[in-house]
């Protein structure tokens, strides 16, 4: 088995890394900590030949090749080749190395002409991940890309069970700088099995072709991935961790942590104690936010009612009409002063009401619809037959021309009255009427959309269950419409201290001057909707009851856990410290056994319950020995079948049967003992 | 039921206790006329130069008859746009338009006199 990692870089790349020093010592501990077979540099977007040269004769018991990681296409690239033509290498680098200086990818057809035959190299692109290439780049170009390469174990291990598929690789995207932090970087190479020394190119292609001979760690199996450089490996699946009292459980997964979580949001840690610390108030907030697109969904249609009355300006209406009404009073009241201008009727002239009606094009969209849809043909024809439709649609077409060439007709008409009465008022010395901007359907419309608007507003403040989902086999999510109950729980809606909504919520009971009274905070007019009614959510548990502050933790956990199926990794360290066993049994066990088909999952304890019950994959078992006055913790593991478990370089081992009885019973005899009393409280009972 | 009258050379309208001259009109007045004319029956005298004898009354009525007739001419269409206003999120909130008062006054009047303490009924 060989060991490799393709992706390091050595130099920083303004916008790509953050500043480092490259240090070949650092490089040099780097290789020999991991055990690392073969090396590839693949820095962005160029290749340094003289670096290369130096970092190739100076590395000791490793192969090096070259390589460049390129912006290609709308992803990244790893190009690698093989290290005996390194002045071609170098000339082709350089290309690319020109083309990105004034552009931001390099396309197919560019990375062709480069490279010319792509066959003589390994193609890897980021797969599954950030910068990840599109499919359709994959496969025009499949017969030079077969590896893709993963950020997790999780994602290796999903990849490698498909038969068909790229195969996946897992690489650290190491800086090798000074200050570098070696042990963060265990666990993320690739193994490939070949007996091929020394390393070649081809034979790495080789082996990375198929599946069945590349692995993430050294034993040769798919189900098991390596997290130390000393060769500890953990399952793909449900890993348990035993130990006593301070002998390095929790550092276990604090390391695991480092390892794999780079960019903070890889894996999800259940810390000790965590869950119960969540106090009633932020419990709430947890769940309306986790749950908000319940309230989302129940508003929606609202929002677009909102979203339209909003544009109602009652109080320019109601000028609007009172400046009308003075102006046509005043004028009549002028009638004996009237000049020729005044007289003439297009002075006061009322412009057409123009409105849009819409039912005729429905109409003729619903005809269209029925004469091209094919798979309800026959029935149509049936009832309704084609000749008829056409017939219609003709006349309805022309109906519709003729409205239109009306609408057309009177707007010019309007266009004409509005110029001539702006001239002859000029001319006249009458007191003008203010006809134009008052109309009677639009003042009706206005005044049935408030009608509505405010009959919609008292339905959706009635204290209704809008939702009402399981969670788990106890608990169960309530949803609950209904109206805000204060002015406090406005401001809380509104996540800011500064706007005062005492004074408005006096208007709340009339939802149209409320929502006017709204308009003049300063509040984004398209969250409006959302000061109308409050959703409040209720954790129920099997008994329909809310539940306690114990059960508020037990939810918690469940929520956490249903939540680790977004990540890479789940960590729990000693869930029987906040939960009883009856909860752990029946309802925690089965999700974590169910999440650990997903995802690799780590659960520190003490607890039987928790440790065997659940039958997990794999066991590690932490001791700390003290001997000659120093302490020493050691790491076993084995599965559950085995009776030995070892250290990583197999060199001590303890007898599992006593591990697991000591960690979990607390010893052969406590555990017998306890099992006389059992029975004789059974034999009683 | 006739909102708009022409009789003895002047033209009233119906304030929904009495017919008032038509110079006298207020827009609270013509905000009511349009109500009625939105609803059910709503009869006017036709405009009628020679039955309506004031220049002024003339120029008013006129005015408003016109209006109010457009407005009736296209009350088909506007029952129609009506119909179909909010329709999806009165279907899905189940709420009850009939109940809503028409006098957007006396809700003005009532909320002038509501605080926070008077919520519970809602």
């Amino acid at each position: 088995m060989k060991k490799i990692d393709f992706h390091i870089h050595t130099v920083p790349v303004n916008g790509k890394d953050s500043s480092f020093t490259f240090n070949i010592e650092k490089f040099q501990h780097y290789i020999d900590e991991l055990s690392i077979d073969a090396v590839a540099i693949t820095n962005h977007n160029l290749f340094n030949l003289e670096q290369f040269e130096t970092i190739s004769s100076t590395l000791q018991n490793v192969i090096v090749f070259p390589g460049i990681e390129i912006d290609f296409e709308d992803g990244h690239l790893l190009l690698i080749g093989e290290n005996n033509n390194l002045q071609d290498f170098d000339q082709k680098c350089k290309l690319i190395s020109a083309k990105l200086n004034c552009r931001e990818k390099i396309t197919e057809v560019e990375l062709k002409e480069i490279f010319k035959d792509l066959s003589d190299y390994l193609l890897i692109p980021h797969y599954a991940q950030r910068r990840e290439i599109s499919k359709h780049v994959i496969n025009s170009l499949h017969d030079y890309i077969f590896v893709g390469e993963v950020q997790s174990p999780k994602k290796f291990y999903k990849l490698i069970k498909k038969e068909s598929g790229l195969t996946p690789v897992l690489f650290s995207d190491v800086r090798i700088s000074t200050n570098l932090d070696i042990e963060k970087y265990q666990g993320n190479q690739t193994f490939i099995k070949t007996d091929v020394d020394p390393l070649t190119l081809t034979a790495i292609i080789t082996a990375l072709k198929d599946k069945n001979k590349v692995f993430l760690s050294n034993l040769e199996q798919h189900d098991f991935f390596q997290v130390f450089g000393d060769g500890q490996k953990l399952s793909h699946g449900l890993n348990i961790v035993l130990g006593s009292r301070s002998s390095g459980k929790t550092f276990f997964l604090n390391k695991l942590e480092n390892i794999f979580d780079k960019d903070g949001n890889q894996i999800k840690y259940i810390r000790q104690f965590d869950l119960i610390k969540v106090d009633e108030e932020e419990f709430n907030k947890i769940l309306e936010k986790e749950r908000s697109n319940v309230r989302e969904n129940h508003l929606s249609c609202f929002r677009k009612v909102v979203d339209d009355v909003v544009k109602i300006d009652r109080r320019t209406t109601s000028y609007e009409m009172q400046e009308y009404l003075e102006s046509l009073i005043k004028f009549a009241k002028s009638e004996e002063i009237q000049d020729e201008f005044s007289k003439a009727a297009l002075f006061k002239e009322i412009p057409f009401t123009i409105h849009t009606d819409n039912s005729l094009e429905t109409i003729l969209k619903a005809i269209k619809s029925l004469l091209e849809n094919k798979e309800y043909k026959a029935v149509i024809e049936k009832y309704l037959p084609e000749v008829n439709l056409r017939n219609l649609l003709n006349e309805l077409k022309k109906q519709f021309k003729e409205k239109n060439k009306e609408k057309i007709r009177k707007l010019w008409v309007n266009n004409i009255i509005e110029v001539v009465a702006q001239k002859l008022h000029e001319c006249s010395s009458s007191p003008s009427i203010k006809l134009i901007g008052i109309d009677f359907y639009d003042i009706a419309l206005e005044r049935e959309k408030i009608k509505r608007f405010n009959a919609i507003v008292k339905a959706i403040q009635k204290e209704k269950i809008i939702d009402n989902r399981s969670f788990g086999e106890k608990f169960k999510v309530q949803a609950l419409v209904g109206p805000f109950l204060s002015s406090q729980e406005l401001r809380e809606e509104s996540k800011t201290r500064d706007i005062a909504f005492s004074e408005v919520f006096k208007k709340y009971k009339h939802p149209f001057e409320y929502l006017e009274e709204l308009k003049k905070l300063s509040i984004d007019r398209a969250s409006l909707y959302r000061y109308f009614c409050k959703v409040r959510y209720h954790v129920l548990n099997e008994y329909d009851k809310p539940v306690s502050g114990g059960e508020q933790s037990e939810f918690n956990l469940l929520k956490a856990l249903q939540d680790a199926r977004q990540f890479e990794m789940l960590l729990i360290d000693e869930p029987e410290s906040s939960f009883d066993n009856i909860f752990l049994k029946d309802n925690v066990n089965q999700m974590i056994k169910e999440i650990s088909k997903e995802l690799p999952v780590v659960v520190v304890t003490h607890n039987s319950t928790v440790g065997m019950s659940m039958q997990p994959d794999y066991i590690l078992y932490t001791k700390r020995e003290t001997s000659t006055g120093n302490d020493e913790y050691y790491l076993y593991s084995g599965s559950l079948g085995d009776s030995k478990f070892k250290t990583a370089d197999g060199t001590r081992e303890v007898d599992s049967y006593t591990a697991i009885l000591d960690t979990l019973e607390a010893g052969d005899i406590a555990y017998k003992d306890r099992a006389k009393i059992y029975n004789n409280l059974k034999v009683k009972s | 039921m006739k909102y708009l009258e022409i009789k003895n050379n002047k033209g009233y309208y119906f304030n929904d206790t009495q017919m008032i001259e038509i110079d006298q009109i207020n827009k609270e007045d013509l905000l009511k006329l349009i109500i009625h004319a939105e609803e059910g029956e709503f009869e006017m005298d036709e405009y009628d130069e020679n039955k309506l004898q004031n220049k002024s009354h003339q120029i008013i009525y006129k005015n408003l008859y016109d209006k109010l007739k457009d407005f009736r001419n296209n009350k088909e269409q506007f029952d129609r746009e009506v119909d179909h206003l909010y329709a999806s999120a009165i279907g899905e909130y189940g709420a009850d338009i009939q109940v809503e008062k028409d006098d957007e006054k006396d809700e003005k009047e009532t909320s002038d006199t509501d605080d926070e303490n008077n919520l519970t009924n809602i």
